[in-house]
């Protein structure tokens, strides 16, 4: 699974990081880190997170 | 709607029914200067993205410094000193902003939240079973209320018994109060007062749970560490100021949008029951609280102060001035939004809505405010028939305050559900 963050869309709110923290984190200066290819077993969560992201900035590839 | 450039906000027939006027603004004046509140409202959907993507130049604690507490700070904070045992902040702007932001992020994950939903259940299904016997009930201030606050109070940690939802609701009405100037110097002075009762509830609860914590919210905030080599955890005086804004921020205005979501209900019948069909299929039900969401946002606008002279709009906003950024407006915005006013569960685009803001200083408790009105709806759909309101929707009126838009009053009737009721009557 490859999760990709459209960086001009991203405003940094954190949306994902509640929804999928193993995958999806802020660093120290308030900027989102992604764990580029998590594994299958966080798939649903990961597709909640982009789902839900309110600037539709994740998107899942297979 | 045709401006003529001295209406305000706050003019009567605005304040209850502000729609036409944001229409307005949006077509002839999108960043409008409002002299009443000295204060820039914008209201078109892009600018509001646009302002609250760039956090360099518009401070969120430049916004409130200026108008807290009608301009008499001074003396608000001499009484918490004196009465509420101190004066407590915590960092609104980057950077220290966003270390408050990643150590409170935690607290209201998705799986912290879908954990409180059978709770949330109960709570709700105790508060509205009495009232569907009687067959009619205030839906703000016997329903939305008494369920945030016991929420709200339950998950912080504080005695419900003890403190009550109606002296829950009298503090965020006095905290509500200390932004936009709506409130009289004696009021400021009382007002002042309350809340340092209830700053000292508060204080008194973070030492009892730094003593001996349990799995409350303050508990939470109190042993939250990230990592940070300097400061790992928040201050006592951060947890205090961020209890104090969860208080206000965690139950008004989701009480507030239940209400707003049974007054859908009430005036869109022809909803209810595909909604009941649908009471298997989670997502409609959450596609139908995100619409009431986008269109009866229970905060219609926040306030920013841009450090430096801006332009939006073709519009200069000088530095250090007063900008809204209608939320409400930025819903309702047609080239965004199609047929904005009307309620639409098969919206595409419906959950882009600005309700909780947007960016970094968006709605840290949203996951917890969606929830808490899904279960409720879905309660209030289950058990309740033929849900009416009692006065004409034209006298419905919003409690005196620029922060939220919260109804004063929803009365409403309704009867009991009979199981056999067919879903399509």
């Amino acid at each position: 699974m490859k999760v990709t963050v459209d960086w001009d869309a991203c405003a940094s709110t954190g949306s994902c990081v509640q929804i999928c923290p193993d995958v999806f984190t802020l660093d120290p200066d308030g900027r989102l880190q992604v764990l580029a290819e998590p594994d299958e077993s966080l798939r649903p969560e990961v597709a909640e997170a982009a789902d839900m992201c309110p600037n539709a900035a994740i998107t899942l590839d297979e | 709607m045709l401006l003529r450039g001295d209406e305000s906000r706050i003019d009567p027939e605005i304040f209850n029914h502000p729609y036409p006027f944001y229409r307005a603004l949006r077509r002839q004046a999108p960043v409008y200067y409002d002299a009443k509140l000295d204060t820039y409202i914008v209201t078109r959907f892009d600018d509001i993205a646009a302002i609250m993507k760039d956090n360099e130049t518009f401070s969120l604690a430049g916004a409130f410094e200026g108008t807290y507490a009608s301009g008499r700070q001074d003396e608000f904070y001499e009484i918490m000193r004196r009465e509420g045992g101190g004066v407590f902040a915590a960092p609104r702007d980057p950077p220290e902003h966003t270390r408050i932001r990643r150590l409170m992020l935690p607290l209201f994950t998705t799986r912290r939240v879908k954990a409180l939903e059978d709770r949330t259940r109960q709570i709700v299904i105790e508060l509205i079973e009495p009232l569907v016997e009687r067959g009619y009930a205030d839906g703000i201030k016997e329903i939305g209320v008494p369920m945030t606050a016991r929420i709200m109070c339950e998950q912080l940690g504080l005695d419900f018994g003890e403190v009550g939802a109606e002296r829950f609701a009298q503090w965020s009405r006095v905290a509500l109060a200390q932004m936009g100037r709506r409130q009289s110097y004696e009021q400021m002075l009382e007002n002042a007062r309350i809340l340092a009762g209830k700053q000292r509830l508060i204080i008194d609860t973070i030492k009892a749970r730094t003593e001996a914590p349990c799995d409350d919210m303050i508990s939470q905030l109190v042993n939250a560490r990230i990592d940070d080599d300097e400061r790992p955890e928040l201050e006592f005086g951060e947890i205090v100021a961020i209890v104090s804004a969860l208080m206000v921020a965690g139950a008004d205005t989701t009480a507030a949008a239940l209400a707003n979501l049974m007054l859908s209900l009430a005036t869109e019948p022809k909803l209810v029951p595909r909604l009941r069909e649908a009471a298997e299929d989670d997502r409609l039900i959450s596609r139908f609280v995100e619409e009431t969401l986008r269109l009866h946002p229970p905060s219609h606008g926040l306030w920013r102060s841009p450090r430096r002279d801006v332009e939006i709009g073709g519009v200069t906003i000088p530095s250090g001035s007063q900008v809204c950024v209608m939320f409400a407006s930025a819903n309702d915005d047609e080239t965004h939004f199609r047929c904005p006013r009307n309620l639409d569960v098969d919206r595409g685009n419906t959950l882009s809505h600005l309700t909780f803001g947007m960016g970094i200083h968006r709605c840290v408790g949203a996951p917890l405010a969606r929830m808490e009105i899904k279960v409720a709806a879905g309660e209030i759909i289950r058990r309740l028939d033929g849900i009416t309101l009692a006065i004409p929707v034209e006298k419905l009126t919003y409690v005196d305050t620029l922060v939220t838009q919260t109804l004063e009053r929803l009365p409403l009737t309704f009867s009991r559900r009979s199981a056999g009721t067919p879903s399509g009557s």
